[in-house]
């Protein structure tokens, strides 16, 4: 029997940002929604994050939790940062 | 006409061994399903009239786009008659709308899942069931057009439970959960009119629901009723009170709504009650407070946690047998705010 595919793939990937490459020199942002293991987690990557790959600076921004984030804040985000990490740790 | 785009898929003639193929290739919900052939999908198509590569949203976390195609084969899966498609698209704009945070819905590790609750002559023209046994199981309308979005939730958006849809348990409502308001039976203005819509207008609300709880109140006064649904209420392991926001949603008999109306107690009354009454007092709860963050993270002990941000956020149903006996709480996922779509909107 024929049927028709009830999938939907995302083929044009238009919502998906580019691979980070490189992560030398660079400034990472994690965005943190409040979990308190990610405040943890966030500072325990720090490390590796520069001595291992040469992360330049890592920042972070408090987000809503599950929610959208405030008008503005991801702009300002991507004005400071080079790439960006959601941070949930749930 | 129109031509249909999507790829063709081959499988067995035979039902059973056709359900077992559906389900190996990650397409079900786990039970069986109308295959979507060319002809049952240019069925449903037809009854809304609206181009087959229209999108309706686009449906995280994958972030597949809902054509009109697409939702009309999820919909025939689901058992849907052609008539039910206009809710399906109405209900999968209201889903779409950022404040009901689809995304987080879908992957949360919550048992939460879209609830729909169905307002207007749709009710009547399609017979969704606002009575008796209303939640189900046993009436097709309600079934299917619940089990639709569910689908197109899966199969578009990309979301197989336990590698994206991460909830801890699940829930039996997120095969299905659909029903009308029984706005003949009420003494209130019904959902809809609240929200600001004309009595004639027919919509369907979202809801953010993680799972119903049921509440014996067989009293003949007010006070007493409240006081019970309240109690259910105020159990501070629900969402609401770690976040302080979202939607609850009572649904009382229409015995019950009949109860409150012959007091005059009307919605507005009724919701303050039980937003007073659900307060939790800080000091009675657990001293270690949760990982994620609680609102109440910070507060002095003499305080209490709201079930949500003011009590009109608490919302009010009419539904169900017309015992004045069993109340059914559906307790919000509070990362999300209800949403209502104007059916006739999905209509030509």
């Amino acid at each position: 029997m024929q049927y028709l595919d009830p999938r939907s793939p995302n083929l044009s990937k238009t919502l998906f940002v580019p691979a980070a490459g490189d992560l030398k020199g660079k400034t990472l942002g994690f965005l943190n929604n409040g979990w308190l293991s990610m405040a943890k987690i966030g500072k325990y990557i720090e490390g590796p994050l520069k001595a291992k790959y040469g992360v330049a600076r890592v920042l972070y921004y408090d987000v809503p939790r599950s929610m959208e984030p405030p008008a503005g804040l991801l702009e300002k985000v991507a004005d400071e940062c080079h790439m960006v990490i959601v941070g949930m740790a749930n | 006409m129109t031509t249909l785009a999507s790829p063709r898929l081959e499988g067995p003639d035979d039902m059973a061994a056709l359900f077992s193929d559906m389900y190996g290739k990650g397409i079900t919900d786990g039970l069986p399903v109308i295959p979507p052939r060319e002809e049952y999908v240019q069925a449903m198509i037809a009854h809304v009239e609206l181009p087959p590569d229209q999108i309706i949203a686009i449906i995280p976390p994958e972030g597949g786009p809902a054509t009109v195609e697409k939702l009309a084969a999820n919909a025939v899966m689901a058992g849907c008659l052609p008539e039910y498609f206009p809710v399906v698209i109405a209900a999968i704009r209201a889903l779409a709308e950022p404040r009901y945070n689809l995304l987080g819905i879908q992957t949360t590790t919550n048992p939460v899942t879209p609830v729909l609750v169905m307002n207007g002559p749709i009710r009547r023209e399609i017979g969704i069931q606002a009575g008796r046994g209303c939640m189900g199981p046993g009436f097709r309308a309600n079934a299917t057009i619940g089990r639709a979005v569910k689908l197109a939730l899966l199969n578009i958006g990309g979301c197989p439970p336990g590698d994206v849809s991460k909830s801890i348990h699940g829930f039996p409502g997120r095969f299905t959960f659909c029903f009308g308001e029984l706005e003949e039976e009420s003494p209130w203005q019904p959902l809809h009119v609240e929200l600001g819509f004309q009595r004639q207008d027919s919509t369907v609300t979202v809801f953010g629901g993680q799972g119903t709880q049921n509440l014996y109140a067989c009293f003949r006064q007010p006070e007493s009723i409240v006081h019970m649904v309240a109690d259910g209420m105020a159990c501070y392991g629900n969402n609401g009170y770690m976040r302080g926001s979202g939607n609850p949603l009572v649904v009382f008999s229409p015995g019950h709504a009949k109860v409150f109306a012959e007091h005059g107690w009307d919605k507005t009354r009724i919701k303050e009650e039980l937003f007073r009454r659900t307060l939790v007092p800080l000091a009675g709860i657990a001293e270690e407070r949760q990982l994620s963050h609680p609102i109440y993270l910070d507060w002095d002990a003499s305080r209490s946690i709201p079930l949500c941000r003011e009590a009109r956020d608490i919302m009010i149903v009419v539904a169900g047998g017309p015992e004045a006996y069993h109340v059914t709480y559906i307790p919000s996922f509070a990362s999300t705010d209800m949403v209502t779509c104007k059916i006739d909107a999905a209509r030509p």
